[in-house]
């Protein structure tokens, strides 16, 4: 056993004088039995000096001075020997014999069981040691004085220490010197107090690096109550302590992030509320937290609260735009995403909320939107100024009809006798000529008006025709054939009419426009209809001019590019954003043996964006 | 003189315009017939009786007033009103240059158009008779002998007779007969009568040659 292993406790200076006393007693007893050797049995008084022998001899020695008790007392009677007494003393003598053996013999028998048991004790003490080495902890104790007592093999092992550079106040040296005065600090507390606080602490390993370690201590204590000694561990939370810091990097960060971040429990009570959510809705976290989400922000939800709910359950997520308010009772619309988290049952335990503030992107959507309309009404109204002159003769054709009608009506009344039957189907004309006119008025207005583009099923050949009705005078003066040739039995499309109109009216004007380089008589414009697929419709519009500018490509459909002298060339490119908005395609080619075809396509199935 | 009926040719591609003209033109009595194209007219028989034609101006194809130059070049003299979607006055004075009846711009009043189909169809009559006229002198003149027909060639470029004999190398007295029988054959009741004829027949009315 190494002293630093353990000591023992510090021997007392009346221990080293009991071999002294002993011997002093053996001499004693010897000088006695010498000097008296009559009547008395002096020789059973060293009973007493085997028993104060047993208490610091083994039984080598104890049988030695057992063997010198005996040697004494013959050598008294050699020395005391008179004449008569001879029988007396040698009875005395093999008393003190007897006794000495009987004494010496219970002694040693005594010393072997303590022996024994002495040996079972180590044992135990030795599988304590080998435990304490093994714990997967730092082991130490320490004196009230703050000595160290014992450092456990792990405690020796990690710091690296030798035993004796931790002795004493040596090991202090392991602790971080930054955490080493609180650690002085509570020490003493705990001295004068008898509780020690649990300490956190960064321990120096043997090569160096610091780890935190969660410091227990305990105070053994006499039976008078006073600490003896205090027993403490020393745990690794190196890594527990990472994984908080990394939590607490980690719940800074939701905090650093514009987005608002809100967790709810299935009851919609708000379990947390991050910075951005402070920020947006001016409401702090102490203020939010066990309010129900929806109430504190006035949320209107897109579709049924129980809908959005059953998807959340069913998918695990939800996306969707809300309109909430803040605090000072502002309107905001989020971009919401909620997450649902599920427990160890994978019962629905709390949902996760992250909103993005998309008002003002809202806003400039709407104000981009407004202004596209508004091109989009600009070119249109454009279009129809080009084509006043054609419109107004559509409108004057029934209404001279109208007029000639209305003339023979009253003839056929004013004559001898009046012919009825003719006046009626005079005035039926009339009827269905000024319906005819008022529609195209109607057509036309619809084109000219501002307005929000409405979601239809459309005839795409009535649509066509109703185009074509407007530019049918516009045709024939510049001495162009139009020609249609429109399948039959279309599915519908879903779309904006009036929009639509727009791209024909836009691709037959630019048509009419692109043969006027041609001599008359060579002016063809075919108007097509079509299937296009099992799920589209498509429309072409073939002219016979000189075809497409191979320099031009695709540029023909950005804004601002025209070839002609007239016009802002917004045409092909409005024409190809309505196209799209309603999920279809408009592109140009080549035709044969001459000339150009703008076409388009559209989707018949509801797939829009 | 041809007493029959007078028909109106209406050519517009409105439906609308067609049967209300029709129908206008029922109203007074005269006949129509409705074309939607110039060439459904020009593959149309056509009856041998006075008429005229309603044009619109604008047709798919070549316009109305190109149809009216194609239509005198290729010998069809029907008077034309012309009807037009909108007024334009360059265009209205190239029909009337090119002999249109009347320019009317729709809607127009009932009686205007019926005035100028009715004004188109008395020129018609009037061609009509002009050209009949025409037809018989020729066939007057055919039945001439030639030394009749070269007598009246004299007569109407003012020659006398004593002139003409002279020019002739015959005698007066032949030159008096031949005129005779010219005169009878050309049913001619006077000299300015028969000078009008020769006129219309376009025979040369030079001056006389002096020789």
């Amino acid at each position: 056993m190494t002293p630093m292993e353990h000591r023992t406790p510090p021997t007392t200076p009346a221990a080293y004088g009991i071999p002294a006393a002993t011997a002093a007693i053996a001499a004693g007893i010897f000088v006695l039995d010498t000097v008296t050797r009559i009547t008395a049995a002096v020789p059973v008084l060293y009973v007493a000096v085997i028993l104060m022998a047993a208490r610091f001899l083994k039984p080598r020695g104890l049988l030695l001075v057992a063997a010198g008790c005996v040697a004494l007392t013959v050598l008294s009677f050699i020395l005391s020997r008179g004449p008569g007494d001879e029988l007396v003393a040698s009875f005395n003598d093999m008393l003190g014999f007897s006794a000495i053996a009987i004494t010496t013999f219970l002694v040693l028998r005594n010393q072997a069981a303590e022996a024994k048991a002495f040996q079972q004790l180590q044992g135990v003490r030795d599988q304590l040691r080998l435990l304490i080495d093994t714990v997967p902890a730092l082991v130490w104790t320490r004196f009230p004085d703050g000595s160290v007592d014992f450092l456990n093999r792990r405690f020796r092992e990690y710091t690296g220490l030798s035993p004796e550079e931790g002795a004493g106040q040596g090991w202090m040296n392991a602790i971080h010197p930054d955490d080493r005065p609180r650690f002085e600090t509570d020490w003493r507390t705990a001295v004068t107090s008898g509780r020690m606080p649990e300490i956190e602490a960064r321990l120096r390993r043997a090569d160096g690096e610091y780890r935190w370690f969660l410091n227990r201590a305990a105070p053994l204590r006499d039976e008078h109550g006073s600490i003896v000694r205090w027993y403490a561990t020393n745990i690794d939370i190196e890594d527990r302590k990472r994984a908080e810091a990394a939590l607490r990097e980690q719940a800074g960060l939701l905090d650093l992030t514009h987005d608002t971040i809100i967790v709810r429990d299935m009851n919609d009570v708000i379990t947390y509320w991050n910075r951005g959510a402070e920020d947006m809705y001016g409401w702090t976290r102490q203020e939010a937290v066990g309010r129900v989400s929806h109430d504190l922000t006035r949320t209107e939800f897109p579709a049924p609260l129980g809908e959005i709910r059953e998807e959340l359950i069913r998918t695990g997520r939800w996306e969707g735009e809300l309109v909430q308010a803040r605090r000072d009772g502002t309107s905001v619309t989020v971009a919401s995403r909620w997450s649902l988290q599920r427990d160890e049952q994978g019962r629905p335990a709390r949902i996760l909320e992250t909103n993005n503030d998309i008002t003002a992107r809202k806003r400039a959507e709407e104000a981009l939107r407004q202004a596209q309309e508004d091109l989009a009404r600009v070119n249109r109204v454009t279009t129809l100024g080009a084509l006043a002159a054609s419109i107004a003769h559509e409108v004057n054709q029934p209404l001279g009809a109208v007029v000639t009608s209305a003339a023979s009506c009253s003839r056929w009344l004013a004559a001898e006798p009046p012919d009825l039957e003719k006046a009626r189907q005079a005035l039926d004309r009339i009827v269905r000529d000024g319906t005819r006119a008022s529609e195209i008025i109607v057509r036309v207005r619809a084109l000219a008006t501002k307005r929000r583009p409405r979601r239809d099923l459309i005839d795409v050949n009535e649509t066509v025709l109703e185009v074509i009705a407007l530019t049918r005078d516009e045709v024939q003066r510049h001495g162009v054939v139009l020609q249609t040739r429109l399948a039959e039995g279309l599915p519908r499309v879903p779309g904006d009419k009036v929009q639509l109109q727009q791209v024909i009216l836009n691709l037959i004007v630019n048509a009419i426009e692109a043969m006027s380089g041609i001599g008359e008589g060579q002016r063809e414009l075919l108007v097509v209809s079509a299937n296009d697929g099992p799920k589209g419709v498509l429309v072409a519009v073939r002219d016979s001019g000189k075809g497409l500018d191979p320099a031009a490509g695709d540029h023909l459909f950005d804004a601002f590019y025209t070839t002609k002298g007239e016009g802002i060339g917004m045409g092909l490119a409005i024409s190809r954003s309505i196209v799209e908005a309603h999920g279809g395609r408009l592109w140009a080619a080549d035709s044969e043996p001459h000339g150009a075809v703008f076409q388009f396509s559209l989707p018949v199935d509801d797939e829009l964006p | 003189m041809s007493e029959e009926r007078p028909v109106v040719f209406v050519v517009d591609d409105d439906p609308s315009i067609r049967d209300a003209l029709e129908d206008l033109l029922h109203s007074v009595g005269l006949e129509a017939r409705l074309f939607g194209s110039t060439r459904e007219f020009l593959h149309s028989e056509r009856p041998d009786a006075p008429g005229c034609l309603v044009l619109d101006v604008r047709l798919p194809g070549p316009s109305g007033l190109d149809f009216q130059r194609d239509l005198a070049s290729s010998g069809i003299h029907l008077p034309i009103v012309f009807i037009s979607g909108h007024g334009d006055i360059p265009m209205s004075v190239r029909a009337m240059k090119a002999g249109a009846v009347e320019f009317l711009t729709k809607p127009f009043r009932d009686q205007e158009l019926l005035d100028a189909i009715n004004a188109a169809i008395e020129r018609d009559r009037a061609q009509r008779r002009d050209a009949e006229l025409l037809a018989e002198l020729r066939e007057r003149v055919a039945a001439l002998t030639a030394r009749e027909r070269e007598v009246l060639a004299l007569v109407v470029s003012g020659r006398p007779n004593k002139q003409i004999a002279s020019e002739l190398g015959v005698s007066e007295i032949t030159v008096k007969v031949h005129r005779g029988q010219m005169m009878r054959k050309m049913r001619a009741r006077s000299l300015p009568e028969l000078v009008r004829m020769a006129d219309r027949l376009g025979l040369s009315t030079g001056k006389p040659t002096t020789d």
